[in-house]
């Protein structure tokens, strides 16, 4: 196995055609050394030419020598630093994530372990069991295929954030995916690939929360593979453990070992967006639920010694009616004030400016979340704390919501709604942030007994409030840019 | 053969001066490259490599190199009272500045803007840009023009 390791990288170099770049190339081979030790390299890659046709860049080999493969058009533009700097971060990126060990490790571990049995058999000459073994061997590689498959795709988001990062800004490699050769073939090709499509290593890099760690074909790979680990795990365990008190624990023994690898695999990968909703949204649906059924239940006398009969009656106001309506309202105001940014500064003239847009839009929105929460907790006593959960996550939300609305529908810009959706949560988390350290107010209007606020003065006194946060906020903002 | 491929090989060399100066640093391996087989020379792979980046980004010089075997050919049909290895030898002089003699080679009017036309088609019918397609065609009469 080492020696068919050992043999590759020359194989690879026979089978592309590779050449090593002459003496005329120096000036590209600087900048690769130079680059190499902003990546954190401890030597440059060897670079090799591809046949004038080829348009592919890679990287391989072995830990002690590693090779950069590029296109001759590329290499000879060297110069170019737009087109070559972002391609050599990108596949710099790959060897300072080790995915060229990866690549080969997946089959270094399988086909050793699995080749043993046949061996083993071919040694004793007891051949009866091989057709059975192998297509189960054949079934096992194929799942191993797709679960690399699968790893690799995922490793070209994180070379290309690498490689973002690296150079300080995204928009580079951008540039240089847009010019890309874009996949052909459909979903079955894209199933297959080594590679995510251009689109979809453009949308990680505009959104890198975009990044997803576990497809379904991640999740059917590894369910399968584990699935065929866990009988032979426990067969292997009985065989160990007979005659001992740990034999009836082998079920779950196999389970502790197999479990965690299918969970990881599951959880680790899309791990904030579920749980931003796993927490936010039921806490956010109990508290609406809480506002809009509230009141007092009888005690039972048997349950405490005193001598009350008669308890104060809850406060049902403001209901939940009111409470969404306000949110709503103070929301409709914050895109009401970007709007009106928006009007005066006009269109954004460079990323930069884009960025400080979106900044301001989750700025205002959070604020005015902030304020109409703010108002409610003063307002209301005792229940101020949910009923503010109520009117600061609609506020959040719509704001967010209308915001995107204006913004795509009346200034032009590309309907997306995963963005729509992103803008939100991040509005909604961040406001959520502010609320946990407004909370203790409520201790504050404890001591108060139940009282009926009524809906319409925290309507009006919360759209107050949010109209002057949003001045706040947004007339600053307008001020700054003027000076 | 030889000469037919030393001729191409040169002339090329001037042109891509002008259109893709870049390019001549690995001109000699990318016109072998070419030689040994055009057709490879001539066709982007598109294959999914295992840590890969495709670029759709393309050499000029195999292009060019089928140019210039076309524009070898209507020099032969333009100054055709000569053999082909004469008139190799001749431009392949010319083109090296050793012994020029203008009068050999001098297109007229007419047979410039035929051995762009021909130049132009070939470089369309290899899918090249029609802006780079027109430098490229220019280049290659006005290298013949500068060897003159």
């Amino acid at each position: 196995m080492l020696l068919v390791l050992l043999v590759i990288p020359a194989h690879v170099r026979r089978r592309a055609k590779l050449r090593a770049a002459g003496e005329r190339l120096a000036g590209a081979m600087q900048r690769i050394g130079e680059l190499s030790r902003e990546a954190g390299l401890s030597r440059p890659p060897r670079l090799l030419l591809r046949p004038a046709g080829q348009r592919d860049a890679f990287v391989f080999g072995l830990p002690w020598r590693y090779y950069l493969v590029l296109p001759t058009a590329m290499v000879v533009r060297w110069r170019n630093r737009g087109l070559f700097d972002p391609v050599v971060r990108h596949e710099l990126a790959h060897l300072r994530r080790h995915d060229v060990q990866l690549a080969t490790a997946v089959w270094i571990a399988a086909v050793p372990v699995l080749l043993a049995p046949i061996v083993g058999a071919a040694a004793t000459w007891d051949l009866s069991l091989i057709p059975m073994y192998l297509w189960r061997v054949a079934l096992v590689m194929g799942g191993l295929w797709l679960v690399r498959r699968q790893v690799l795709r995922s490793r070209e988001y994180g070379a290309d954030l690498r490689a973002a990062r690296q150079s300080g800004y995204w928009r580079p490699l951008s540039t240089v995916l847009q010019h890309a050769t874009n996949q052909r073939g459909g979903r079955w090709r894209q199933f297959l690939s080594h590679h995510p499509t251009v689109a979809q290593r453009l949308g990680v890099l505009a959104d890198p929360g975009r990044v997803r760690g576990a497809s379904f074909a991640d999740g059917l790979a590894s369910a399968f593979l584990a699935a065929i680990f866990l009988p032979l795990l426990h067969n292997t365990l009985q065989v160990l453990t007979t005659g001992t008190p740990l034999f009836s624990w082998t079920s779950q023994i196999a389970a502790i070992v197999v479990g965690p690898f299918i969970g990881l695999a599951i959880v680790l990968g899309p791990l904030l967006g579920p749980l931003f909703h796993l927490i936010l949204v039921p806490l956010a649906v109990a508290c609406a639920a809480l506002v809009w059924r509230r009141r007092v239940l009888p005690v039972p006398r048997w349950l405490i010694d005193d001598e009350r009969t008669a308890w104060p009656a809850a406060a049902r106001e403001p209901g939940l009616g009111f409470a969404l309506l306000t949110g709503v309202a103070s929301g409709a105001l914050a895109a009401i004030g970007v709007t009106v940014y928006r009007l005066v500064a006009g269109k954004p003239v460079s990323d930069e400016d884009s960025i400080g847009r979106y900044l301001l839009w989750l700025l205002t929105a959070v604020a005015v979340a902030l304020v109409v929460s703010f108002v409610t907790l003063v307002l209301v006593p005792r229940s101020g704390a949910a009923v503010g959960l109520v009117t600061g996550v609609s506020a959040a939300a719509a704001g967010g919501l209308f915001i995107n609305v204006l913004n795509t529908f009346a200034f032009g810009n590309i309907l997306d709604l995963r963005f729509w959706l992103s803008t939100m949560e991040a509005m909604v988390a961040l406001w959520l942030f502010g609320y946990l350290l407004l909370l203790p107010l409520t201790l504050a209007t404890w001591p108060l007994p139940w009282r009926d606020v009524p809906g319409r003065l925290l309507t009006t006194l919360s759209v107050i409030g949010a109209g002057l946060a949003t001045l706040c906020v947004v007339g600053p903002a307008l001020t700054l840019r003027e000076v | 053969m030889e000469d037919e491929r030393a001729f191409i090989a040169a002339l090329t060399e001037l042109a891509l001066e002008r259109a893709a100066p870049d390019e001549l640093v690995v001109f000699e391996e990318t016109a072998e490259e070419y030689f040994a087989d055009p057709q490879a020379a001539l066709t982007a792979a598109n294959q999914d490599s295992a840590v890969g980046f495709g670029l759709e980004l393309a050499m000029i010089t195999p292009v060019a190199l089928a140019v210039g075997a076309a524009v070898m050919q209507a020099l032969v049909t333009a100054l055709s009272d000569r053999a082909v290895t004469g008139v190799s030898g001749v431009l392949r002089r010319v083109l090296r500045k050793r012994t020029p003699d203008p009068a050999d080679i001098v297109l007229s009017p007419d047979q410039a803007r035929y051995v762009r036309q021909v130049a132009l088609d070939r470089a369309r019918s290899l899918g090249m840009p029609e802006q780079q397609a027109t430098l490229l065609a220019d280049s290659f009469v006005g290298a013949i023009a500068t060897a003159s």
